[in-house]
């Protein structure tokens, strides 16, 4: 894994180098779906914390914190791209994508669709286990602009394209093609200290698979809900 | 963060979370058999095989495994963890069954009758004679929990079970299955343990605290919660209290008590035909009290004439060392989840490694070698079920899913 863990590196230290590079014309965001400059970038760096449910946790720690990294960029003709990084060490999430987006009065609206490549591995305590798998998100974005704040709701679609599990030197790989649930997002985007923005939200999918829960191996066909608290400073 | 008011109420709600339970659909075996005699030993074997379904696929895929379980006969398919569990009856040269059906790894279930008659198999089986491929037919129906929207069942015998050199182990987790399956019975009750062999298991594990007054129970975690129990006021760990107190104040998931030690094998020997026992012990019970029990037990079984094992597990390094300053260790049959150095030590019977190593099939020959069984847990990925019965080479698994388990060990 430090082939991979080095490449995760130099994708945050390319992130971080954006944002400066930046040319920031307005309030920064990352959820917020209006219509941004070509080539402006935002970027947020913060954490997010998962709550695995009951069923699948049990007794064990249910709280899954990991580092989120996320950068949105303008492109021409309301286009504009998304990319997210989260990292925790064990399970680590790659996802980006396009999304259109268009404004009416203080209402902004986006759609959108990324693709994310996960990967996780465990080898300690009578583990020995990693596996990856790569997810699709269709998506709709909705904001509301109050001034200083503005309120976004992003709905998505999770997608499971495929998955690989090794269990010792025992391999299963399965292509699900299926949709596992789906996911909203609150989110809001406003000043936090002196001039800096942050982000706050939740997200709440409701989902078969989630892939923070994968070293659980759960095995239930039904959905569950998973809660995560989102916080980022927007640099 | 005039908002932020708005996110945490949000955040409040769904921390509620809560497990529907699934109820057991409305049919009564007892009444749709009334007037039927019961099968004998030699029937109940005879019927048991590996059927072609013809129809019915949508809940017993392309080829279904039918196993006597107990005084039940179950039919186990690898579609969505499905199982179903029948009783049955003989009239008029024909065998008649009824019960319900249950896909595990979601919440589906429904009603189940089916019969063989008299010209399409059971009066041969009712002789005790086993078939010829094709020989056998089963027909009859399937509907949803109230018995309604029926589909058709045919299911034609092919072959016999498979049967290795040696028995395997099949043993359900905790009784019987997690209480997040939503099974009829709460995990670790007596009245789960019941329904074990109906799952497909031949063994059970089961957690063992103790009580503020020293008796060993049966529960899972080391706190009391309402994962495990419905809400009673008694809060903190399980050994803050008596056993009178649990049995007054607590009731499980489903609404049972709190199963002793004791009340828990006396059910497996008196009114099960398991022949494995596994006794997880925690860190409250100490591993000397859990010999005296096993002991008990064991001399219980030998009176009555039964094949049951009981082995006291070391689920870590403390509980090895505990049992190595027992001065009689030697005696007691004990199964070891930590190293192999510490499975020679205390002369283990069974080592039982996390699934999640993999099939390490050297180091299991090894240890086979020894005159040692091997167990892994707890195995509940379908494909890993399959992949660990093929290519593996233990002499059982732990399972939430023990029905998943006897359909991947028994087509082969």
């Amino acid at each position: 894994m430090q082939p991979m863990l080095r490449h995760m590196f130099l994708l945050t230290a390319l992130l971080l180098n954006a944002s400066f590079l930046a040319a920031q014309e307005a309030a920064p965001a990352i959820y917020y779906p209006a219509p941004r400059a070509a080539w402006s970038t935002d970027v947020s760096i913060g954490l997010r914390v998962l709550t695995v449910p009951r069923a699948i946790a049990e007794e064990e720690i249910n709280k899954a914190p990991a580092v989120d990294v996320q950068i949105a960029m303008g492109l021409p003709w309301q286009f504009a791209v998304d990319g997210r990084m989260v990292l925790q060490y064990v399970t680590n999430h790659f996802r980006a994508g396009l999304r259109w987006t268009y404004r009416f009065g203080p209402l902004s609206a986006g759609i959108g669709d990324d693709a994310a490549f996960w990967f996780g591995f465990f080898d300690f305590e009578g583990f020995d286990n990693s596996m990856s798998g790569w997810i699709n998100y269709p998506n709709l974005s909705l904001g509301w602009d109050f001034g200083d704040v503005r309120l976004t709701a992003r709905g998505e679609a999770i997608y499971l394209m495929s998955q690989r599990s090794l269990a010792g030197e025992n391999e299963v790989s399965s292509t699900k093609n299926r949709i596992a649930g789906g996911a909203l997002t609150l989110v809001l985007e406003q000043p936090f200290w002196h001039d800096t923005h942050a982000l706050l939200g939740v997200r709440l999918a409701w989902t078969k698979f989630h892939y923070q829960s994968w070293f659980a191996f759960s095995t239930f066909d039904r959905r569950l809900l998973f809660s995560e608290l989102l916080f980022g400073l927007l640099l | 963060m005039k908002y932020a008011a708005l996110i945490f109420l949000l955040m409040f709600f769904v921390a509620c979370e809560d497990e529907v339970a699934v109820p057991v659909p409305e049919i009564d075996p007892d009444a749709e058999l009334a007037g039927t005699g019961a099968l004998s030993d030699a029937a109940l074997e005879a019927l048991e095989g590996v059927y072609e379904v013809v129809d019915g696929q949508s809940l017993l895929g392309r080829e279904a495994v039918v196993k006597r379980t107990g005084r039940t006969v179950s039919i186990f398919t690898d579609r969505d963890a499905g199982y179903c569990v029948l009783s049955s009856g003989e009239a008029d040269s024909s065998i008649l069954f009824a019960g319900y059906w249950r896909k595990q790894t979601g919440t589906e279930t429904g009603v189940f009758r089916a019969q063989i008659g008299a010209e399409r198999g059971g009066r041969g089986l009712l002789r005790g004679q086993r078939s010829a491929a094709g020989g056998t037919i089963i027909l009859g129906d399937f509907g949803n929990a109230t018995g309604k929207g029926t589909r058709p069942i045919q299911l034609v015998y092919r072959r016999p079970l498979y049967s290795g050199e040696s028995p395997f182990l099949i043993v359900a987790h905790r009784a019987g299955g997690r209480n997040s399956d939503q099974l009829p019975a709460s995990e670790n009750s007596a009245e789960l343990v019941r329904l074990a062999e109906g799952f497909g298991a031949n063994g059970v594990e089961i957690d063992v605290q103790l009580s503020a007054d020293g008796v060993p129970v049966i529960y899972h975690d080391a706190d009391m919660n309402l994962r495990l129990n419905e809400k009673s006021g008694l809060v903190g760990s399980v050994s803050d209290y008596t056993i009178a107190q649990l049995e007054s104040f607590v009731r499980l998931k489903n609404g049972e008590r709190i199963p002793t030690l004791k009340r828990m094998l006396a059910t497996i020997l008196r009114q099960t035909t398991l022949r494995f026992v596994w006794l997880d012990s925690k860190a409250s019970v100490p591993v000397a009290m859990l010999r005296e029990i096993q002991r008990s037990y064991e001399d219980s079984a030998r009176i009555l004439g039964r094949d049951l094992t009981i082995v006291i597990g070391l689920p870590d390094q403390a509980k090895v060392e505990e049992l190595l300053r027992m001065p009689d260790y030697r005696s007691a049959l004990v199964l070891c989840e930590t190293d192999l150095e510490s499975v020679r030590r205390t002369d283990a019977e069974i080592w039982a490694p996390r699934w999640t190593l993999g099939t390490q099939n050297e180091a299991v020959a090894e240890v086979q070698a020894e005159g040692r069984r091997v167990i892994t847990w707890t195995l509940d990925q379908a494909e890993y079920i399959q992949q660990f019965i093929r290519d593996g080479r233990f002499n059982g698994i732990l399972s939430n899913y023990p029905s998943l388990v006897a359909y991947y060990y028994y087509v082969q």
